[in-house]
């Protein structure tokens, strides 16, 4: 990064503390720091919902991915609108109307203090965990794209989100969201005009489109029914509705986000406003790494993209044949760019066996060259004993080389804003669970407002100082960061039994969902073990145990 | 096994149902639409439209298939 770029990236950050601090000045009340004194309106919700959900690596991770494997990871999402309307009609009106601060306190006025405790604890466990991970994944690859030590870039994103969350609460969260989701699309847009621009003169769009159809990476919709399958139609539809439901309905750093809607109007219409553009957005995400992937044609990509896995391999015993598969992938690139180049002129002219011939030869070109870089990753995670995947890297690699003066900062800057505004919303929803349901309900139920307000300025820095000691040492603890991102599976689904249980059955009672809670959970415990069943579908399992096992024991009373 | 899931499949949909049906008296009107009934129904059909696009988007650019 250069001069232009650093002052680009301070003002942003400096902005983003005045912001938070000016919009959450005066809280007097856990009311007002946790729900906003329910002031809010529908289109800063929602912007809010989107940023929660959208982390610096689903950023900088979506676009790898499609650069890789294509646009399929968009039917993920397809039962996000469904799981919307479903939680509007539903849960939504519950909580607003039962004047909650937090979803679990619901359980208690529907079964008992214990079903509460068990599930805000499995929240804080969680989602205090990946917290630290939320916070760590982006700072490995930023860090080397800013060339700082990675401690560093942990503490300036923990520190700056920390920093504001503390000062305003959940006010200033929301309203940092929105300037940083717009600075988000700003950046995204940006990215695909640059890459289209970068194009050489003689490709068009539709071009690069053709080019990239040939390789499979734009089949959006598979439609088999394969269960072992991450990304099918039926998997995003059905098992993703599941896993939405749960997220947005169970999850405590969602819910808190529409609790604050000035109406169950602004509430419910800060849920549509996802349902419509969530799945146009991941759309879009995918097009810009299909479209990089095309870029990457013309322009030479490095063999791998995370330069330290280089380092490693060129002070190892497999520097010689990193090199032999360096010059072949030289070469291969050379051939693969004529190929592309005769399969764009082929279908221009339109000649139908010319054009069979011109895809066979690109396809074959292409798969050789995925095969060099297969190769290239195995030496390198030989060399350096641990698994080498490049994918979240392809992406930065493409803003620190050809972005333009100024340009890298604004995008760097969308990049650090997609991980503050999860880590902003996490914190806060952490502390609230932490105040009203453990602090306010079992330790000290009689203090005053002001000492709970203190109280929950104090635990939100608390759980800033726990997200990055835990995102400091993340890289050392290695299998824990795995296990850490299969909690959520874990105990999404089963969460979401809870609440089903709580709406829809009207004769389950408290014991039925504390021991369902917990039989929901085994059972998906047991199936990531005993099965290979992609972990879509564990929700929809922990969901059903929770709401048969529960019933089943609320029948003996 | 198969039956009692069933039964508290059943029993659930009609619980949520009931819980959907009451929570549509009492609120204000969504913009654009008459109920929000409607509104969820132009999600819906938002949604498959969209999916329908993604489709055509995928046979209209799939060389390997074709």
């Amino acid at each position: 990064m250069r001069v232009l770029d650093w002052i680009v990236f301070v003002v942003y950050l400096g902005y983003v503390i005045y912001l938070g601090a000016r919009k959450g000045k005066g809280s007097r009340d856990t009311r007002d720091y946790f729900l906003a004194n329910r002031t809010l309106p529908w289109w800063a919700i929602g912007l809010s919902v989107m940023a929660t959900q959208a982390s610096a690596i689903t950023f900088i991770g979506t676009t790898g991915q499609a650069y890789v494997d294509g646009m399929r990871f968009v039917q993920f999402y397809f039962g996000l609108p469904v799981a919307m309307v479903i939680l509007c009609a539903t849960l939504v009106p519950f909580f607003y109307r039962a004047n909650v601060y937090t979803a679990y306190e619901y359980l208690e006025r529907r079964f008992d203090a214990r079903t509460r405790l068990l599930a805000s604890l499995l929240f804080l466990v969680s989602r205090g965990l990946a917290l630290g991970v939320v916070i760590y994944a982006p700072s490995v690859v930023l860090s080397l794209i800013l060339g700082w030590d990675m401690k560093l870039t942990i503490l300036v994103m923990a520190v700056t989100a920390t920093t504001y969350t503390v000062l305003g609460g959940i006010r200033a969260v929301i309203w940092t969201d929105v300037q940083q989701m717009l600075l988000i699309f700003v950046g995204m847009i940006l990215c695909l005009l640059i890459m289209i621009w970068e194009l050489p003169g003689d490709v068009t769009v539709i071009d690069a489109l053709y080019l990239a159809g040939t390789t499979g990476r734009l089949r959006a919709i598979d439609f088999s029914l394969d269960v072992h399958n991450e990304f099918t139609f039926w998997s995003g539809l059905i098992a993703g509705s599941f896993l939405m439901l749960s997220y947005f309905g169970c999850d405590q750093s969602q819910v808190q986000r529409y609790l604050t809607g000035r109406s169950l109007r602004e509430s419910r219409l800060s849920l549509i406003f996802n349902a419509f553009l969530k799945v146009p957005m991941q759309f879009f995400i995918l097009l810009i790494g299909v479209m990089l992937f095309v870029f990457y044609h013309f322009e030479k990509p490095p063999l791998a993209f995370d330069q330290q896995g280089v380092q490693y391999i060129q002070t190892s015993a497999y520097r010689q044949q990193y090199r032999a598969l360096h010059v072949e992938y030289d070469r291969l690139f050379e051939a693969r760019q004529r190929a592309a180049r005769a399969f764009i002129a082929a279908r221009r002219e339109g000649d139908r066996e010319r054009l069979a011939e011109a895809t066979a030869t690109y396809q074959a070109m292409n798969a050789r060259l995925e095969e060099i870089r297969r190769q290239s990753a195995q030496l390198i995670s030989r060399a350096s004993g641990k698994t080498y995947n490049d994918t979240n890297y392809i992406f930065p690699t493409f803003v620190i080389r050809y972005v333009p003066l100024g340009f890298v900062g604004l995008i760097i800057s969308a990049i650090f804003a997609a991980a503050m505004s999860s880590i902003d919303s996490e914190l806060n929803s952490l502390s609230t669970a932490t105040v009203i349901d453990i602090y306010r309900r079992h330790l000290k139920p009689q203090a005053d407002e002001h000492h709970y307000l203190l109280v929950s300025r104090i635990a939100t820095a608390l759980w800033g100082v726990i997200a990055a000691l835990f995102a400091l040492y993340a890289g050392a603890l290695g299998s824990v960061i795995v296990a850490v991102n299969k909690i959520g599976s874990y105990f999404y689904g089963s969460l979401l039994g809870v609440f089903v249980l709580a709406i829809g059955v009207k004769r389950a009672t408290g014991r039925g969902a504390f021991w369902g809670l917990l039989a929901g959970m085994a059972s998906v415990y047991l199936a990531s073990r005993l099965t290979e069943i992609a972990f879509l579908w564990f929700n929809i399992l922990g969901c059903g145990v929770v709401v048969l096992v529960g019933y089943l024991l609320s029948l003996k009373r | 096994m198969a039956l009692a899931y069933t039964s508290v499949a059943i029993r659930t949909a009609f619980g949520a149902m009931r819980t959907f049906m009451g929570s549509q008296s009492h609120d204000e009107r969504p913009p654009l639409f008459r109920t929000w009934g409607q509104l969820y129904a132009a999600v819906l059909i938002f949604l498959f439209l969209i999916i329908v696009l993604l489709y055509l988007f995928t046979i209209a650019f799939d060389e390997v298939s074709a």
